[in-house]
């Protein structure tokens, strides 16, 4: 058990592939259509 | 002299509140669960918000001339005029602790009339419903409100709502309007009425008329909040769903959910709203003020939506992005769909969520492999927090954990991501990552004994 937990400790490091990919999904989700930005909420 | 009526049975609430359906909303919403009994009416209350909004547009309409507006009280015992002047004469604690007990909360009701020729609902905060329900709990966005009722302390733990009101402000006004409030209590920033919210965002112009608002637009709403110092994050939920199979979109959006409004902030969800026999959807926007859940998945929203009420129930379809509530009920809408989450935050939170909950979910995926190939039979549960650095050493101090005093005795960052993994229900490991960075930044490790 303790073994498997110094695992993850070790495992659950960053890495230059996990930060670009956080950097792609933060650009592909945060972008917006022109429509979006555009039209009021009216309702 | 004979005593004024200020108490009356909340069998007359319609004849105080008028007939809207925010009124009918508040009505059903304390009935439910509430078990109100007694109305207090306040007469000539001044609400801060109203007579700004009368200040800066009614008092220059030509048939509008009150500033004062009619504050209506709640509680769940009933109490008769004599007895509240008898404990407001001759000082009776009891009396007064009976008060506070009882306190439901109150609504504003303002001396203007909506299109249907029904007063509007002022700024309401109403007790939330119990937290547990069934195994389940409510999880609620709120704060304390001190109330004076003629020298009586009373207080209140919600979230103010009012009705839209749209010669001052369409549904995104109202909904930064409440979102202004538990901001202001977290960060320090002002609080403004309507007329204000709505004068702050057209400082980004578009060519509609600004008063009366037919609405905003997102940048609008981003343009108040910057100008109030604070910062937005934007999440583009249908884009989720399109472009990420593989993604949970109800882990992605839940846990953005708890995140932010378990450390306080408020989420404004942008909504597309469908009609039979309308060829487009109607974009509106609401506050998403908290949560019910079974052991952290999320099973339904409370919502303050203008057009219908504070904290309202809404159940989740196909989705958390895919709601029901009184616009398919009663208004007979045939869809609900959240497109966007717009959420306000303090400058120094630089760590999107977004990026955080990448690597949040990357986490997950390891450790899943890592016990497979062990052939690992424990259970596995995950939280992402968002969390104030002293919040969580307090919370920390009666924790065991390796390395306590160094951890304590350490300087960290003011707001931290925390990816937290129990192993069968029980504090397993806290992995801690830097909240005021702009990329994904380890700063350390919580290995509960």
């Amino acid at each position: 058990m303790t073994d498997f937990k110094d695992d993850l400790i070790r495992i659950l490091t960053l890495d230059s592939k996990i930060k670009n990919e956080a950097e792609e999904w933060y650009r592909e989700f945060t972008t917006m259509s022109m429509e979006d930005l555009f039209e009021p909420f009216t309702v | 002299m004979k005593e004024p009526t200020f108490l009356i049975g909340f069998d007359k609430f319609f004849e105080v509140a008028g007939k809207s359906d925010q009124s009918y909303y508040i009505h059903n919403y304390l009935k439910s669960k509430l078990e109100p009994k007694s109305i207090f009416i306040e007469e000539n209350y001044i609400d801060k918000d109203y007579l700004i909004d009368f200040s800066k547009f009614y008092a220059r309409s030509f048939n509008i001339d009150k500033k004062f507006t009619t504050r209506l009280h709640f509680f769940n015992e009933s109490i008769e005029n004599k007895e509240f002047y008898e404990g407001l004469k001759n000082f009776n604690k009891d009396f007064h602790d009976k008060l506070k007990k009882a306190y439901l909360g109150f609504t504003v009701i303002k001396p203007i009339m909506d299109r249907e020729n029904q007063p509007f609902i002022g700024r309401t905060l109403l007790r939330t419903w119990p937290r547990d329900d069934n195994g389940e709990l409510r999880e609620y966005l709120t704060n304390t409100f001190h109330v004076s009722l003629y020298g009586i302390d009373l207080s209140i733990d919600s979230l103010p709502f009012q009705s839209q009101d749209e010669a001052v402000g369409g549904c995104a006004t109202t909904a930064c309007w409440t979102a202004l409030y538990p901001l202001s209590k977290q960060f320090e920033t002002p609080k403004l009425s309507p007329v204000e919210v709505t004068e702050t965002s057209i400082s980004f112009p578009t060519l509609e008329r600004n008063f009366p608002s037919k609405g905003l637009t997102l940048h609008q709403m981003k343009s108040q909040f910057n100008a109030l110092g604070l910062e937005t994050e934007f999440i583009n939920v249908e884009k989720i769903q399109t472009n990420r199979k593989d993604v949970s979109i109800d882990d992605f959006i839940g846990n953005a959910i708890k995140a932010y409004l378990d450390y306080g902030i408020p989420i404004i969800g942008a909504l597309k709203l469908k009609k039979e026999g309308r060829p487009d959807p109607e974009k509106h926007a609401v506050v998403i003020s908290g949560y019910r859940h079974r052991d952290g998945k999320i099973t339904e929203l409370y919502i303050h939506d203008d057009a219908i009420g504070p904290y309202c129930k809404t159940k989740l379809k196909e989705s958390i992005c895919n709601w029901e509530n009184e616009w398919i009920t009663e208004k007979k809408y045939s869809e609900i769909n959240l497109q966007m989450l717009l959420i306000p935050i303090y400058h120094k939170m630089r760590l999107s969520y977004i990026k955080i909950y990448r690597v949040f979910l990357r986490n997950q995926r390891m450790i899943e492999e890592r016990k497979k190939e062990r052939e690992m039979k424990d259970e596995y549960s995950h939280e992402l927090k968002l969390v104030k650095l002293n919040d969580y050493k307090r919370f920390l101090l009666d924790k065991q954990f390796n390395k306590k005093k160094d951890f304590l005795c350490k300087n960290y960052p003011r707001f931290i991501w925390i990816h937290r993994i129990k192993s069968n229900g029980q504090l397993y490991i806290d992995k801690l990552y830097d909240g005021t960075s702009v990329y994904p930044s380890e700063i350390g490790v919580i290995d509960y004994n």
